[in-house]
């Protein structure tokens, strides 16, 4: 799977405002619901339904990366945000450090397996440390965008 | 015992043996976050050098990314692989949480529905 298959091109956001976990959340399921991939009544069950995710163990997996995420039965495919933080989202990661990339899942219960996927897409790719570098620089939602696609095409392989 | 010596023969000068036993991901999930998470925090307590590996692709179990990248569904056959003083014990304790489902997820969790 490459992100150009779960990340929402109208949901990425640079140089997001939250400096802690529960707003950094809300500020990028909102950015999925206004790109038009989650609906807006379904808004504070996700959110709540992410944060509730948290309480059983920080998705925050060190390397200053964030991958919070639910299950939701209103979204009928895998959808993804993601964010840059300049400043760093206190996020309880594994390895105490704050947090400056975030990607957001929201997946339909019964595909597993498509969960799977972008974990493994999203791990891949981060350890590649010029790329999560660059991502980390990156200052606008088009340069976050044209680094996700320069990852899809295997530009940082490592 | 004769067999498993003769597997190890490579590392015997370090007096070190390989060990190794296939185990299949029984969780319906899968080896999603909480799980690999699990995975490399049991094997971190562990000295050896501890790897997963899915047909030909070796992942280090004590770095929670190597084991996201394992995206292992269930049903997936896996191969858990030690080397090192406690290679036997660490084998054991890792087979056995991905056999039994990783049984601290259920005690950890009050709602079942949110993953």
């Amino acid at each position: 799977m490459n992100f150009a298959d779960f990340v929402c091109q109208g949901a990425i956001r640079t140089g997001i405002a939250s400096t802690d976990k529960q707003s950094a959340i809300r500020e990028m399921t909102t950015a999925l619901q206004e790109a038009g991939a989650i609906s807006e009544d379904q808004l504070e069950s996700i959110v709540e339904a992410i944060l509730k995710r948290e309480e059983l163990g920080s998705t925050g997996i060190g390397r200053g990366v964030a991958v919070p995420h639910t299950k939701h039965p209103t979204v009928d495919r895998l959808c993804g945000a993601v964010a840059v933080s300049e400043t760093g989202v206190e996020f309880d990661s594994l390895d105490g450090e704050k947090v400056h990339l975030l990607f957001l899942l929201v997946s339909p219960p019964d595909r597993p397996g498509d969960h799977l996927r972008a974990l493994e897409n999203i791990s891949r790719q981060l350890r590649n440390d010029t790329f999560c570098r660059f991502l980390k620089q990156s200052a606008t939602p088009e340069d976050v965008w044209q680094l996700l696609e320069e990852a899809d095409n295997n530009q940082f392989a490592s | 015992m004769a067999s498993a010596q003769r597997i190890s023969q490579p590392n015997q000068v370090r007096g070190n043996m390989v060990v190794r036993r296939t185990v299949t991901v029984v969780t319906a999930d899968g080896v999603h976050a909480r799980p690999a998470n699990l995975l490399s925090r049991l094997a971190s307590r562990y000295q050896s050098h501890i790897f997963i590996v899915r047909d030909h692709d070796r992942f280090d179990c004590k770095s929670i990314l190597e084991v996201m990248m394992i995206a292992a569904t269930k049903g997936t056959e896996l191969l858990v692989e030690a080397d090192g003083d406690d290679a036997e014990q660490a084998v054991a304790a890792i087979a056995q949480l991905i056999e039994r489902d990783f049984p601290e997820l259920l005690t950890e969790s009050p709602i079942g529905q949110h993953e």
